[in-house]
């Protein structure tokens, strides 16, 4: 039975990104820059190769807590040089933003493939694709080992992050929940009050960075983009409070990771392929189809009630 | 360096120029990140021609992966129209949700073309990052042709799509057809999305597309200098960083051509800096 270790902490680690990244996602989305979440999730690769290829160095291996300096650093810097580009140079802001995200990850895969030799946990391929069927947890072979605390000493060190990444989304919303209602649905309400603008647009920028940083390493690049984007625009399409909008991102979020887990896993467990499907490019395209299948029961719902 | 590489330097420079010169347009229209939406939609349609040819469907031929991609790439563009009229989706979210569901569509249908043959030869990242050493004689001259094709067709649509991305509302009241003209341009950026994706590669054509044209636009004053510029930016990127990746290691395609478009655009911009009288028209506004 190889649920436990091999199965298990690649699902959870999904369900963890994805409700991270869904919650996370209601400020892009609410703000009509979900394309700023793609460019944030490919602007931290070169800070991440950096500072691994650092940590390896100094350290003998990945230090976790390096690699999101690094990763924030690279975003912080990204966005920074973006802003600079549009209002100092006058250059097109949607094309210098395009432009900006992918010299970035151009320059990340360039280092990757440059420090090689000394990043055996990270590859181009991981950092595209993520790398969820290489998450294993040894000492977890039934759910009773949950309870035996000897058993986290192997735990594999994205869980740590992801649940730490969720954590922090999670505070964030709730000390900052009336703020942020007023930054995303009335900003010039927000700056009258005497809220800075500039200080909510950098805070939730870093986090955005943070989350698809700690998600990043488990989905990949653009699979962080469907995990920000898919639950909150669905969720948009019928919520009609900030906090039903929040919770049902949430459970979409959710929804998504399992859908696509079990489209991934299927073909093997009916006997049609002899490997499971890649996981993460199964839960982006799940987005995909849980946010048409709202759309279009929307759709046909509203028709209907007001058909005469 | 072979006399093939030659060639596909060649192509690849001349592809590069078309890029550019399409680029321009398109960032003055706004439409460069559709170009990342479609370019990553692509994904799909080519393994399923992969997928096809190896259920013994059709044979795999380069013109059928292009036709693959080209039919995602069109349905992508057309999806993001249609989305975005809807009140409860922003453009943006349009974008971001067919990029990111349509590449993971293509990573799982890749994975599925990865079980039915180990052996493939048809893998997603040199699709993802452009991997210009993998592209066969056939592969370059489809590139070349097209390439020449879209500028021929820029240049002798000059006037229209000129006054299409200047003044919209002009080139309507005066009888141009503008949503054909519109539709020109996104047609021209599918069909060089589709041939580019096998050097270039989904995730990099954004750069290439906005990268020299940013060049152009913010070098030069008038429209003929910055078409030329980006023209110039594009092949030198694609020249300088396809030369690289054919000579040097393991490095992909797409991430070399887009590095020397990142320094090219640095010294379009320092050299901006250092003369002060040459502001473009662009510069000149975001002063005011």
């Amino acid at each position: 039975m190889s649920f436990w270790p091999i199965q298990f902490p690649a699902l959870l680690a999904a369900l963890l990104a994805a409700s991270a990244c869904g919650l996370i996602g209601n400020l892009l989305v609410l703000r009509r820059e979900a394309m700023l979440g793609d460019a944030i999730s490919h602007m931290v690769l070169p800070g991440l190769v950096i500072a691994a290829w650092f940590g390896g160095l100094l350290l003998g291996d990945m230090w976790r807590p390096l690699n999101f300096f690094g990763a924030c650093v690279a975003a912080v810097a990204g966005v920074a040089l973006l802003r600079w580009l549009e209002r100092r140079q006058g250059l097109e802001p949607r094309a210098a933003m395009g432009f900006i995200f992918t010299a970035f990850f151009a320059l990340g895969v360039v280092l990757l493939e440059v420090t090689g030799q000394t990043n055996q946990h990270l590859d181009v391929e991981h950092a595209l694709f993520g790398s969820l069927e290489t998450l294993i947890w040894i000492d977890l072979m039934s759910w009773r080992d949950l309870l035996r605390p000897a058993a986290y000493a192997t735990m594999p060190s994205a869980l740590v992050s992801l649940s730490l990444a969720l954590l922090v989304a999670l505070v964030y919303f709730a000390v900052n929940y009336r703020r942020l209602m007023a930054w995303l649905f009335d900003p010039d309400y927000s700056q009258t009050s005497g809220l800075t603008l500039r200080g909510m647009e950098m805070t939730s920028g870093l986090l955005v960075a943070f989350v698809a940083m700690a998600a990043f390493e488990a989905v990949g690049a653009v699979l962080v983009v469907a995990l920000l984007v898919a639950p909150a625009a669905t969720a948009h399409l019928f919520a009609r409070r900030f906090s039903r909008q929040l919770l049902a991102s949430l459970v979409l979020a959710l929804v998504m990771a399992l859908l696509g887990w079990y489209l991934a896993q299927a073909p093997l467990a009916l006997g049609w392929l002899s490997d499971t499907l890649p996981a993460s490019g199964a839960i982006a395209f799940a987005g995909g189809l849980v946010f048409t299948l709202v759309l279009a029961f929307g759709t046909l719902s509203r028709s209907r009630a007001t058909r005469p | 360096m072979t006399l093939i590489d030659v060639f596909l330097l060649t192509a690849l420079a001349v592809f590069g120029a078309a890029c550019g010169l399409l680029g321009v347009f398109l960032t003055l229209r706004g439409r460069t990140l559709v170009v990342d939406a479609m370019s990553h939609a692509a994904l799909p349609g080519i393994a399923l021609v992969g997928l096809a040819a190896g259920f013994g469907l059709i044979t795999r031929s380069g013109f059928a992966l292009v036709l693959g991609a080209l039919v995602f790439a069109a349905l992508a563009a057309v999806l993001v129209l249609v989305l975005r009229r809807h009140a409860r989706i922003s453009e943006d979210s349009a974008m971001a949700l067919i990029l990111s569901s349509f590449f993971g569509l293509g990573v799982v249908l890749f994975g599925w073309l990865q079980l039915l043959d180990a052996s493939q030869t048809l893998g997603i990242t040199s699709f993802a990052l452009g991997q210009v050493a993998t592209m066969s004689g056939g592969e370059a001259w489809s590139l070349l042709i097209v390439a020449l094709l879209v500028l021929g067709v820029v240049i002798a649509a000059y006037r229209g799509l000129s006054l299409l991305v200047f003044d919209a509302d002009y080139a309507a009241a005066t009888g141009w057809p503008l949503l054909k003209l519109d539709l020109l341009l996104m047609a021209l950026a599918t069909v060089l999305l589709a041939v580019g994706l096998r050097s270039v590669g989904a995730i990099m054509l954004l750069g290439l597309v906005a990268g020299p044209a940013l060049t152009g636009l913010a070098g030069a004053r008038r429209m003929p200098q910055a078409l030329g510029l980006a023209a110039a930016a594009g092949a030198l990127s694609c020249l300088l960083g396809g030369g690289l990746s054919l000579v040097g290691t393991h490095v992909p395609t797409g991430p070399a051509i887009i590095l020397v478009a990142a320094a090219l655009l640095t010294l379009v911009l320092v050299w901006r800096a250092l003369r002060p009288r040459t502001l473009s028209v662009t510069a000149k506004a975001a002063r005011i």
